[in-house]
């Protein structure tokens, strides 16, 4: 699938993700939490497909039926009662409906970062970064960078011990361990090496110093500004509307909040609008796309 | 056996290194435990210079209290006060020299246990006389240790804590009064978490004084709960190992902390605060039993003696 959102300029995406991830983890509201729900989980699936569905599946359902169910047992504020627990605790219907909302809150958030993970790649951090904090942005995509290089270098490794007969699958149980230890000696002596000439080699090439510039990709072009003014704008308004109190809602210790007030609706729209970006814009450059193919 | 001793040698160290890591958790595991006993050793053994630091605080505080508060009172100072542990670690740093000079004056009354009966008075005169001495001087004159749930004597003539578990509760129906008040918050409104001031009824009276009938053995925390049950009167309460006592955090939605840092729930039975927890006080027939929510550690509703020095 096309990822137009992806192509734009990596400030842009990070500005995106930043204003929608701290605005989920911070609004309570539970059509707000709805919204960034349903918006992440669809942003998911375009971007990462299957492996979004099975982060939700495997991951995400049991996270939100646990807390559901944790969350009444041990916090007992709220004013209509229920039932009582067997230790003479109130069961109340506030707690099962923060439980429901706060379980809502992390997997969007979860979600969100998955996107995260997918739009914005190691070389848009060290792009991001790289200027501002180059020592950070180095050790970060070397992290990065690290697991898949590991996993590939133990293969040379078992590889070239297998030879010698010396793989984990071999010998008695004590030879096996053995063989296991030293493998993991060697992996670890080659990567505290490997990123010690990682770092040595980017500071011979002058890494970090003033008035070396990196090469790039990103153009930050007409289209971009307007989407940037787009997204500062509606984080404009979302702010303003949030710090006067237009989508207040509150749990304890009863459940209280007017939801559909004219701010509160400009509020979801202005929402709705900031989270769908990515999406609409890919959707929109499809569209595009095929409408100029047939005209030719 | 040929080869399994040749791995034992070759690795000898990392074996031992294996089996003192086992051992530490297993000493770690079982000393851990909500066993006051230990906490208490260890903790004043951590807090032993911290300690030296507060003495002159500490002591010229207590002395002034014993001046306006009489005898009886000044003798149950420490007790209850670990009821209202949670509420004292938010208060300001001066409780905490305090918690950990009272276990260290526990474990020196252990090792000098000798000059152990002398009377109320004579403990007020000495220690407001020893205010600036050391604080382990001081335990020389109290009268008794605390029990093992870190109660501290109970006056004479009040009745002494009796363990939930080995208490029977009986047929006979007995009778008491039942208030729940939380009018203090009145004088701190300011303080109140906005959210909750609808809670708090417009004359402080959560549950007006009634007679509530009860079975002999029942303890205030079993009555209170039937009562919150019957009145349909929200409460949480949290089971405290230490003081083997339940630990009302909430009534009415009104919860500890809720009007400042030094606020939560206190009782009182026939006018008095006991020093332990609502578990442990088992009521008699005609007892006047008093829930009250204090903003103040206990000083706004006259039982500041219950919560410390």
């Amino acid at each position: 699938m096309k990822d137009t959102f992806s192509n734009m300029h990596p400030f842009i995406n990070f500005i995106f993700f930043a204003l929608t991830i701290g605005f989920t983890m911070f609004i309570m509201n539970p059509v707000c939490l709805a919204i960034s729900f349903l918006c992440a989980l669809v942003t998911a699936l375009y971007l990462n497909g299957k492996k979004a569905v099975r982060l939700s599946l495997v991951f995400l359902l049991p996270m939100i039926l646990l807390i559901v169910l944790v969350n009444p047992v041990f916090n007992h504020e709220g004013m209509t009662i229920l039932t009582y627990f067997p230790w003479d605790n109130p069961l109340t219907l506030e707690s099962i409906v923060y439980g429901i909302a706060s379980a809502f809150l992390l997997s969007s958030t979860v979600l969100w970062f998955s996107s995260f993970n997918a739009v914005i790649t190691s070389d848009k951090v060290v792009f991001l970064f790289g200027r501002i904090m180059p020592s950070l942005s180095l050790v970060i995509s070397m992290a990065l960078r690290f697991v898949p290089r590991f996993s590939a270098q133990m293969k040379l490794v078992r590889n070239a011990q297998h030879t010698i007969g010396r793989d984990i699958n071999e010998g008695t149980l004590f030879q096996r361990i053995r063989n296991a230890v030293k493998i993991l000696s060697i992996m670890i002596t080659w990567s505290l090496e490997n990123a010690i000439e990682t770092a040595d080699s980017m500071k011979s090439r002058g890494h970090g110093l003033k008035g070396r510039t990196s090469y790039s990709l990103y153009k930050f072009d007409k289209r971009d500004a307007f989407m940037l003014c787009t997204i500062l704008f509606t984080g404009l308004v979302l702010m303003i509307l949030l710090f006067t109190n237009a989508i207040k809602f509150r749990y304890y210790p009863s459940i209280k909040g007017d939801l559909f007030t004219v701010q509160s609706v400009i509020f979801y729209i202005f929402y709705i609008f900031l989270m769908l970006i990515p999406l609409s814009v890919n959707i929109g450059e499809g569209i595009k796309w095929k409408h100029m193919q047939s005209k030719i | 056996m040929e080869k399994i001793k040749k791995f034992v040698k070759k690795n000898q160290i990392l074996l031992i290194a294996v089996c003192v890591c086992i051992a530490a958790l297993t000493v770690a595991f079982f000393a851990g435990g909500n066993r006051s006993e230990n906490k208490v050793q260890t903790a004043s053994t951590a807090s032993s210079l911290s300690t030296t630091n507060a003495d002159t605080e500490t002591t010229s505080v207590s002395a002034t209290e014993k001046t306006t508060q009489n005898p009886t009172d000044s003798t149950k100072s420490n007790k209850d006060k670990k009821d209202r542990k949670n509420s004292e670690d938010k208060k300001n740093s001066k409780d905490n020299p305090q918690n950990s000079n009272s276990s260290a004056v526990e474990k020196s009354e252990k090792s000098e246990q000798s000059s152990s009966n002398s009377s109320s008075d004579k403990k007020k005169t000495s220690s407001s006389s020893n205010s600036s001495s050391k604080p382990n001087k001081k335990n020389d004159v109290q009268p008794t240790t605390q029990d093992k749930y870190k109660t501290d004597p109970v006056p004479s003539g009040k009745p002494k804590p009796v363990e939930p578990e080995e208490q029977e509760t009986k047929d006979t129906n007995l009778y008491c009064t039942f208030t729940i008040t939380c009018s203090t918050i009145l004088d701190n409104i300011d303080d109140l978490d906005p959210e909750k001031i609808e809670l708090v009824p417009k004359d402080g009276i959560i549950l007006k004084k009634q007679k509530v009938q009860f079975k002999e053995g029942e303890s205030v925390y079993d009555v209170l709960v039937k009562v919150c049950k019957d009145n349909n009167i929200h409460m949480e309460s949290s089971w405290t190992p230490m003081y083997n006592s339940a630990y009302i955090e909430g009534i009415n939605n009104l919860y500890e902390f809720d009007c400042g840092s030094l606020s939560g729930w206190m009782y009182k039975v026939n006018e008095w605060f006991p020093n332990y927890g609502c578990s442990r006080y088992v009521l008699k027939n005609g007892d006047d039993v008093v829930w009250c929510y204090t903003c103040n550690l206990g000083y706004d509703v006259g039982g500041g003696y219950a919560t410390g020095e």
